[in-house]
Formats: structure tokens, sequence, C-alpha cells
């Protein structure tokens, strides 16, 4: 049997990696997009959540096992006790994380019904998905917004207003992906999808496709445009006297 | 070593020749065989993967166009997962199980053999995708219609694609109920059930996940086949089809897919951390019960794959995937707890187990988020589920798959590989890992899509690509010790005893390499550690002799 | 019952509930047969595995819960199955891998490879057959044990 003295070399390593590693899980949190719908913000919410939950669970786990790489590394030939098991801590270990998963299902379940919610009125948007551009029409208003060549749809909407939107597409699946709103829909062909969102704020919001759709797949953009109702139903009533599809 | 250690013969090996290897229905041999080709496999993958690495590192389309971009990517998942995993946990299954459980082979050889063979000829096929005009496949390992059906991907290597994954499925099943089979019938006396190493109950378990997943998929390719060229429209909206179907029948597939590529090798870390803390397995009977749950609740969680779709329930598939947490997390705990008290030496298979316990959890809690619906509703289809898959299929699959190696070498070939090699290959792996995936997971969780040849400069994402790039080209320097030790291994003479690191399970109780029949003759088979007995019992005759000489002098 | 039994018995309560589970939740058809075709399939190889067990060892029905008796395993339990010879070298496993391989190219390249693949893979295959014979003639020679459900070294 061979001894390894392995012993100080690896115990810093291991730790800086630890230590850099839990600093890097830490700041993943930063890192989803600022909520900028109402679904978004309870999706978020729902993240954190789950996300410190998480950072507890690894440092448990981290802790145990760069604890016992310290305390029990082989020291001399004599056997350890030989434990085999212990029905008391088996079920600790069993009863914790089954409550913990069903808290966070209900939490889940709760976050569910806040973004499946629709709310009456508002505004109709329909988007259809095809290789490899986006189309937006407002029925209400007879508008469509097409992306072509190397121009992605500007697809404009208004702020603090319930939007109903209905996805489709005409050949592949494709997604309707808009990171700010921490969300996203597959297009699939034969299944109209529908969703409500609600923004909270004005600005820009780039989307992409999220579903892998042929070699155009990654050049299949769109922006969400979210302005004030009036300048919405402006910018609206522009485009149907005109015409035009140009944002 | 022990008692058994008294090597029987020490005529030397004949020397192997092709012949014996196309011809061989020895499990051993065959175990090699699938091992070394899977191996093969991966480094065609790896390759792969760096180039696609390479292709991100910056905005703008440098290396390859996006048609070529979007076959490497489907190559390199269909390989990894369906042509290394999946065979390297087949390979250790095949040399180690039968020894395992005392057995002089398994129960159907030249099936055996056969499944092999599949397995070889389904990888050359989806590669020889390559060598089309039309190109290889290029619709995602998961190959969704209508993309793969015959508008989208009229290509020959569409067909080679699914040619190839037939093939590897058909093995997989042959594979599965020789497993079975002879688990159930070739055991040794006193082998129970409760009995058998853990490695052995998880290539139990995934033997019987293999065979209930597999015959989805093969539908699915059948189906998919039929539209492709007969006509059929199981697919097709406009003849009354539904894209929903493939994926409902390929994830019932894709999900226990991924837990046999993990069941063998939580098996392996299961025989590792005993031997190398000096303990018995923690709470082995609750391990075994983990492992069937989290089998079964495998088979009932394939639509967290389509939280995205808006037509499956929701909350069913998001309990389901959550409650997979639980026995996964007894695992994790067990191992800790037959590490707690004991005495603990850090081999290179100890280190790689290690390696798995830290980089292994963050995935199984970023599996945790992603089976919440309104998380994946952010986070599906993007670098963070990229993210995920890596961190439990490198820091699980791979990590404890490279402890196998390097723990079962020995046993395999009769030489042991450089623990100072392996080192460093362990940390290669180590801070490749976190410099490749941990920026995956902040630009997945940014907003950034999967399975995109390009990005734009915009979107700010260069820096963090740039990082992951160099953690791949980290990786793959990391195989490079390793290819070494095992060459310098393979040309030393096969000279390492029976149970080189102290072992528990039958194995060890014969030759390394151990003869054609397995073995000359096995040590009373009274508990889970037999090897583990019978060092004990000889110490204590050793002990009792030197008394009575003493006595007498 | 041996644990060998109760593993499938689990397997298919636990797929029939979810299947069940899953229909009234979803209504879905695909994952519902999938569900309880594996709840079916495990069932009936727990029935089978049960009705073979109590075949072989009668005696033993009422006895230890997983195999208990030292000789619940090995070629006298209700599972066990005696050593076949053990098959040293055969070139019917590639033949037969090989030739389905190139049958299986039909689907890319069309069905005159069918007629390529059939050669080595019904070569073979008879081979493989007439060696799987000849060691069962040996071993019936060679034991006169009733053999049940034996396969022979496949």
């Amino acid at each position: 049997m061979r001894r390894h003295a392995i012993g100080g070399g690896w115990h810093p390593r291991r730790l800086i990696a630890l230590g850099l590693g839990m600093l890097v899980v830490v700041s993943v949190a930063g890192c989803m997009p600022a909520p900028a719908t109402t679904q978004a913000q309870d999706i978020s919410n729902l993240y954190l959540v789950f996300l410190g939950g998480g950072v507890i669970v690894a440092a448990i786990v981290w802790g145990l096992v760069t604890w016992s790489i310290i305390r029990y590394r082989r020291r001399d030939d004599r056997l350890p006790a030989q434990t085999s098991g212990s029905l008391k801590i088996e079920a600790i270990w069993t009863l914790i994380p089954l409550v913990t998963v069903l808290v966070l299902f209900g939490l889940t379940v709760r976050t569910l019904e806040a973004v499946d919610t629709v709310n009456p009125g508002g505004v109709n948007l329909h988007v259809t998905a095809f290789r490899w551009q986006w189309q937006a029409s407002y029925p209400d208003s007879g508008v469509t917004v097409t992306g072509t060549g190397g121009q992605p749809p500007v697809i404009v909407l208004p702020v603090d207003t319930p939007i109903h939107v209905t996805l489709e597409s005409l050949d592949v699946n494709h997604a309707w992906f808009v990171p700010a709103f921490l969300f996203k829909r597959d297009a699939i062909p034969g299944h109209p999808s529908l969703f409500d969102i609600r923004i909270t704020a004005p600005g820009d919001y780039p989307g992409a496709c999220a579903e892998f759709c042929g070699i155009g797949h990654d050049q299949m953009l769109f922006t969400i445009r979210a302005v004030d109702a009036a300048q919405f139903n402006t910018w609206l009533a522009d485009q149907a006297a005109s015409g035009s599809a140009a944002p | 070593m022990t008692a058994i250690d008294a090597p029987v013969t020490t005529v030397a090996a004949p020397r192997v020749g092709l012949l014996d290897w196309l011809t061989t229905t020895d499990h051993k041999r065959i175990g090699i065989l699938y091992i070394t080709s899977a191996f093969g496999f991966a480094l065609i993958g790896g390759a792969i993967a760096e180039i696609i690495r390479l292709e991100l590192a910056q905005p703008g389309q440098q290396l390859v166009s996006a048609s070529t971009y979007d076959q490497l990517f489907t190559v390199h998942g269909t390989l990894m997962l369906l042509f290394f995993a999946g065979p390297l946990a087949i390979g250790f299954a095949n040399a180690i199980t039968p020894l395992q459980i005392g057995a002089a082979d398994m129960a159907f050889p030249r099936l055996n053999a056969l499944s092999f063979w599949l397995f070889l000829f389904g990888g050359l096929i989806v590669m020889s995708g390559f060598l089309t005009t039309g190109g290889a496949a290029a619709a995602g390992w998961t190959g969704y219609a209508p993309l793969s059906g015959p508008t989208y991907s009229p290509n020959v290597g569409m067909d080679l694609w699914i040619a190839g994954v037939a093939l590897v499925g058909v093995s997989g099943i042959l594979g599965a109920l020789n497993f079975l089979v002879t688990i159930y019938t070739r055991r040794a006396p006193g082998m129970r059930m409760f009995r058998m190493p853990m490695f052995t109950w998880t290539i139990l378990v995934t033997a019987v996940l293999i065979l209930f997943a597999f015959p989805s998929v093969t539908a699915d390719l059948a189906m998919l086949f039929i539209d492709r060229h007969f006509g059929g429209g199981f697919f097709d909206p406009s003849q009354g089809g539904d894209p929903v179907l493939w994926q409902h029948l390929f994830w019932f597939f894709g999900h226990p897919e991924v837990y046999i590529l993990i069941l063998p090798y939580f098996g392996i870390v299961s025989e590792v951390i005993p031997v190398f803390s000096s303990k018995p397995l923690f709470g082995y009977r609750a391990l075994v019960f983990a492992t069937i749950a989290i089998a079964g609740l495998s088979m009932g969680v394939w639509a967290h794959h389509m939280f995205t779709t808006g037509e499956v329930d929701l909350p069913f598939f998001s309990i389901m995937s959550l409650l997979i947490a639980v026995p996964t997390g007894i695992k994790i705990f067990n191992w800790t707890a037959t590490m707690w008290r004991g005495s603990l030496r850090f081999t290179v298979p100890m280190l790689w187990c290690l390696g798995l316990l830290y980089v292994f959890t963050t995935g199984g809690i970023t599996g945790v988020m992603l089976a919440s619906p309104p998380i994946d509703f952010q986070a599906q289809d993007t670098y963070f589920v990229v993210a995920h898959l890596h961190n439990v299929l490198i820091g699980g699959t791979m990590f404890a798959g490279f402890a196998g190696v390097y723990f079962w070498f020995p046993k395999m070939t009769g030489r042991t590989l450089d623990e100072r090699l392996g080192r460093i290959h362990v940390a290669a792996w180590v801070i490749g890992f976190a410099l490749t995936f941990i920026p995956q997971y902040i630009l997945g969780a940014e907003g950034m899509p999967r399975r995109i040849a390009d990005y734009p400069a915009s979107t700010g994402w260069e820096a963090l690509n740039m990082v992951s790039t160099v953690g791949a080209l980290v990786l793959a320097a990391g195989m490079l010790p390793f290819l070494l030790a095992v060459y310098r291994a393979l040309r030393r003479p096969a000279d390492a005893p029976s149970d080189p690191w102290g072992g528990n399970s039958l194995e060890w109780a014969t030759t390394s390499p151990p003869p054609h029949h397995n073995f000359d003759r096995l040590p009373p088979i009274r508990s889970l550690r037999p090897v583990f007995d019978a060092r004990i019992a000889a110490e204590a005759e050793r002990r009792e002799a030197e008394r009575h000489e003493a006595g007498g002098s | 019952m041996p644990e060998e039994v109760r593993f499938f018995g689990r397997l298919s309560l636990f797929a029939l509930a979810a299947g069940l589970i899953y229909w009234f939740l979803s209504y879905e058809n695909a994952g519902t047969v999938l569900l309880l075709g594996f709840g079916v399939a495990t069932g009936v190889a727990f029935l089978v595995l049960r009705g073979g067990q109590r075949r072989a060892a009668p005696h033993a029905a009422g006895g230890a819960s997983d195999g208990d008796a030292e000789t619940d395993t090995g070629p006298d339990g209700p599972f066990g199955d005696e050593s076949a010879p053990v098959p040293t070298r055969s070139a019917a496993p590639l033949a037969v891998g090989f030739g389905l391989a190139v049958v299986v190219l039909a689907g890319a390249f069309g069905p005159w490879f069918v007629i390529v693949g059939a050669v080595p893979l019904l070569a073979g295959a008879i081979d493989w057959l007439r060696a799987a014979n000849r060691e069962l003639d040996q071993l019936s020679a060679a034991t006169h044990r009733d053999t049940t459900d034996r396969s022979p070294g496949a």
C-alpha cells in the first residue's frame, strides 16, 4: 500500500479554488438582467431564494468535505472505527432536503400563478417566427412590423399596460426570448402560444430566438422598444396611417 | 498484500494480436475495447469543442461557417453523450462487474462483443456525415423535428445520424439485458443482492433505465425516418402531426439517459471513497434505495426539458424534478460521511472523487434551479443550461470516470498510472472546469442563447467568452499528462499486485490482470467487503502465528 | 420475496401510480402511454420473475426477504444458472455487428445496402447459432440437470 503524503501542496490550492468558486457563485446573482416586467420581478425574486438556498447547501457540503480533508488525513496505520451507517442521520439528511424542496415547490407554484395571470384590457400583440426573422403585428390596428435582411425588427410596446402575446411559427421550432423579461416561450408550428407581459420601465430590450432553428438562428434578433402609453398610441396611429413597416 | 495475493502463476501473458481483439468474447477485453473506443470518441468530441470555443471567443465568424458550426455542436453532443460517457460506463461495467460478483464472464459473452461492435460502428457512422456533401447532421444532439425532418434537413448526414444513434441504442439495449441477466444469475455463492458492491448495483439500475428509455428514442427515430423518406407526417402539423410529440418521446429517453450517464459513475465514487478512507461505505442500503429512487423518478421528469413549450403540466414535472435532488443529496452526504473520521489517502482516484464532491454539488444546485419553471423560463436554451449540463457531466461523469480509470487501470492492465502526472491532470481539470463553465453560467443568466455560431459585439459577452475559451484550452492541455501516463504505463512490465490499493471488493481478489476465467479461488463472501475481511483475517492469522513463534522460542 | 423480484415490483408500482396521476393532471397522451407502459412492462417482469422464483424454490417461498440463505445465490438459488462453458473466441459478433451496420446504412444510401449487409449478418448469425447449439448439447450431455429457462451462452 503506497503512502501518499500529499499534505500542504494540496490544501491551499483546493481552498483557493473553493473560495473563488463561492465568490463567483454569489456574483451570478448580479448577472440576471434587471427585471423589466412585473412577471420578471416575480421570477427574479424566486431566483434569489433558490440562489440563497444553493449558496447555503454548497457552503455546507464544501465545508464538510474541506474539514474532512484537513482533519482526517491519514496519519498512521490504525484502522479507524468502521462505522457503516446511522438510521437517524440518514433520516435527517433525507427529511431536511425533502422539506426544503417542498418549500421551493410551493414558492414555485406561487410564482407560476403570478406569471400566468392574464389581466383584462391592454394591447394585443401577434408575433410570428419564421426562418430567420420576426414579424410583429398589432391586430387591433392592423399594423405590422417585419424584420428584413440585416435589420431586425423593433417592436414598440407600451409601458404599464397588459400585453397579450400570441406566438406562432411558420416553419420549425423557434423561441421568443427577451432576457430583460426573464422570459421565453417556444414558437412551435401548429401550437399557437399565449402569454401576458407587463413592462414596468421604458427602454430598449434586446431579444433573440432561443430555439435552434438552422444556420440563421444566431441572426434572428429583435428589439422591444418600451415607451409610455401616449407615445405608443401616437406611434401606432402613425404606422396605421402611413401603412409602413418601419419602426 | 492479502492472503489471496500469492500469484497462482507467473507465466508471461502471451502477446495479444489484432485477431484476438477482433474475435474476443472475454468481458475484460471487451471492457478495454469499450473504454479505449470511448476515449477515442471523446478526443474527437473534445477537439470539436475546442473549435467551438475558439469560434466563440470573439464576436464575428472567424474559423468556421455557421453551417459547419451547427454540424460541429451537433456531433459534439452526440459523440460525448452517446459514444463516450455511456460506453465508458459500459466499459467499466464489462471489465469490473463480473469480477465484483465473482463470475467467470458475462451471461452472454458473444452478445457482449456484438454490443461493442454496434457501438463502434454507430459512432463511425455518425461521424461519416462530415464526409458527405450535405455535411453531418446539424439539428443538435436532440434532433428536434421539424428541423430534423425532410424539409429542413434533407442531407444524408441526418440519416446517418439516425442510423448511428439507432445502432448505439440497440447496442445499449443488448448490453443492458446482458448485465441484468448476469447480475441476477451469475453471482457467486454468498453474494446476495445486498452484499453486491455499490458499483454493481448502479450497473443493475442503469441497465433497467437503458431497457426502458432507449426504445422511446428508437421509436422516435423510426418515426422521423418515416417522415423523412416515406411521406409520414408524425411531426408535421400540415399533415396532422405534432412537433411536440418528438420532444415527448425524445426526452422520455433523454432524461433517463442523463441518469444512465451518472449512476454508474456515482457507483465508481462509492467504490473509491471507502477504500481511501479505510472505512466502509456509509449507509450502503440507503445508497441502494437512493439509486433506485433516482432511477424511478428520472422516468417521470422528462418534460422539464419542455417547460418553455407551454404544452406541458408544469407543476407535475417541477415537483418530480425537485424531488430527485433528495436522493442525490443523500449520496453526497453519505460519501462525505464515509470520509468522516476515516483515514484519508489522497491518491489520484481519491482526488478525482474529492473534485467531484466540490464541483458536482454546484451542478446539482443549478439543476434544482432549472427544475423551477419560472427560473427555467429565463435559463432554458441559454448558456446557463450548457453550463449546468457540463457541470454535471464533467464534474460528475468525467471526474468519476477518470477516478475509475486510475483506480482500475492496475487491475485491467497490470500497470499503475503515474501519480504525479495524475495529480497534474486533476488540477488542470478542476481549474479548467471552473474557468470554462462558471463564465458560461453568468453568460446564460445574462441571456446568451445556446447553439449560436456568433453573437453581436454590442452584447458585451466577449470577455467572458474569452475566459471560457482559455479554460477550454486548459482542459485540453490537462489531457496530455493523462495520455502520457497511459503511454508510459503500458510500456512498463505488468507487475502490479492483485490489490495495490487495499480494496474491498472481489476484483481485488485475483491477479492484475485476472486470468481468463477470472478467479482461481474466491475468498468467503460474508459481507459487503470480502477482500477487506480476508485481509483482516490474514492479519489476525499472522499476528497469531507470530505470537506462537515468540511463545515457542 | 427476494430483492431481485421486489426491485421490479417497486418500479412498477411507482410508474403505474405516476402514470395515473399524470393522466388526470394533464390528459396528455404520449407521456401517459410511456409512463403506464413502463409500469406495465416492469409489472410483467415482476410477475415473471416471481413465478420463476416460486417454481425454482417452492419451499423457500415464505423464506428470508432478501436472500438471507447462503444458497439463495449462485447456481443453487432461485435465479441461479450454472455456468456454461465460457466461449473463448468468435468472429460471429463482429460479422453480425458489421452486417447490421451496413444494413442500417440502407436508410441513408438505399435498399441495396440491405443485400450487402445481409451477407456477413446471416453468415455470422448462422455461425453463432451453430456454436450455441453445440455448447447447449455439450452442457446437456455433461450435466443431467433440468435446464428450464437456460440460455445457451448466447
